[in-house]
């Protein structure tokens, strides 16, 4: 599985959907603290790589989270 | 890595409030599925609230007493008291000095407070070992908060986690164990949990309310990520020990997610890493103590204690804890 798919499948999962696109917007009532240090551990746990907590909050698409890793 | 002999961790003994608050009650405020979504992230079910009539001190002595009767250990023999709690009783005097008067230690007693959270414990203990090396048989540790006091109500990153507790540790002189430890602190991320001292407006005397908790939870989260697994890792490899030698890894109870995350980075399979949180929530300084003293630990020869957060501040220590006596948890009722 390529890096993006892996992406898109976590981020799904932590915003309890069955898919994302890159284009999908995360707003603030999914894209929330919980959503934040969840999706810090899961890169950490796949990727071996701790994103900076900020950063991850100020996403606007999946896009912009993809693009940390 | 400092390692101290000849200290050994005699016994330990923990109090809670009896009142208990169940988390599922709060889907009134946070609504049912944010509710349980909190309840599943930081897997505290139940915690304990002192309320305002009972003091982290109070269920420290309560602890205390407990703990001196099992170990028939005579209050004239206690050369120290360490308080470590970031809910003091009084701004001033330091509470220790209270507790020496209270549990009738002798007034030769060495008294006084620290004030740290999460890795108070660890650090209590590096600093009740160190006055053993300087000559001193006994030392009582008492370590606990009322964190929930500091709580604002409504506040979601922090309302449904912390509970309140207090703890005993007995530590004395004993030729044959030695406790190992690593510690450290960075304030540079002070500001990530942090509850700002009360102001006064200089013309009404209100005080003003600005000495509520507040957490930034990734920023935590990602401190956490960073330090712990390689703290506990390097540890490990001073000690010329991997996971597999470990009997059992006691952390911080900081919240339930964040705990299996650190296990699995540092190869410590679930039966050895206990967990208390589900029961009594982050009980701040004192949760290592309500974990070894309400969980099951099969075998503890060798054990980690880790503690990490509010400081930000961390330590471990490595300790045979095969003959210390652990107290079932005595629940105390407020006045």
């Amino acid at each position: 599985m390529n890096k993006e798919k892996q992406l898109l499948e976590i981020i799904a999962e932590i915003l309890e959907v069955d898919s994302v696109d890159v284009k999908h917007e995360l707003d603030e009532s999914t894209w929330d603290s919980l959503a934040i240090v969840t999706f810090i551990s899961e890169i950490d746990s796949t990727f071996d790589l701790i994103l900076e907590p900020a950063a991850v909050g100020e996403a606007k698409t999946v896009l912009d989270l993809i693009q940390l890793v | 890595m400092i390692t101290i002999e000849n200290v050994a961790i005699a016994g330990v003994a923990t109090s809670v409030p009896s009142a208990k608050i169940e988390n599922i009650q709060l889907a009134d405020i946070y609504g049912d599925k944010e509710t349980e979504k909190l309840i599943s992230s930081t897997g505290v079910n139940t915690r304990r609230i002192a309320g305002k009539s009972l003091t982290a001190s109070e269920m420290c002595y309560h602890a205390a007493c407990d703990l001196l009767d099992k170990l028939k250990w005579d209050t004239s023999s206690i050369g120290a008291l360490i308080f470590v709690s970031q809910t003091p009783d009084h701004q001033l005097p330091a509470t220790a000095c209270i507790l020496q008067n209270k549990l009738g230690l002798p007034t030769h007693t060495i008294a006084y407070d620290v004030n740290l959270g999460c890795s108070g414990y660890v650090y209590g203990l590096f600093l009740a070992s160190s006055l053993v090396q300087t000559g001193i048989q006994r030392v009582l540790l008492l370590v606990g908060d009322t964190i929930s006091q500091l709580v604002k109500p409504g506040d979601r990153s922090t309302e449904l986690l912390f509970g309140d507790a207090g703890s005993a540790t007995a530590i004395e002189h004993d030729a044959c164990k030695k406790l190992s430890f690593e510690l450290g602190s960075d304030g540079h991320g002070a500001e990530h949990i942090m509850a700002r001292k009360l102001t006064q407006h200089q013309d009404t005397n209100i005080e003003q309310s600005s000495a509520f908790l507040t957490m930034n939870g990734g920023e935590v989260f990602s401190f956490t990520l960073k330090r712990i697994p390689k703290l506990v890792n390097d540890f490990m490899a001073q000690l010329s020990l991997d996971s597999d030698d470990i009997d059992a890894c006691i952390y911080h109870q900081a919240n339930r997610f964040m705990l299996r995350h650190l296990a699995k980075k540092s190869k410590f399979p679930p039966e050895k890493v206990p967990l208390s949180i589900m029961d009594y929530g982050n009980t701040s300084c004192a949760s290592i103590p309500v974990t070894l003293c309400s969980q099951d630990l099969i075998n503890r020869q060798k054990s980690l204690l880790v503690g990490f957060g509010v400081g930000l501040s961390w330590g471990v220590v490595y300790a045979d804890l095969s003959q210390t006596q652990l107290l079932p948890i005595r629940e105390i009722a407020g006045e």
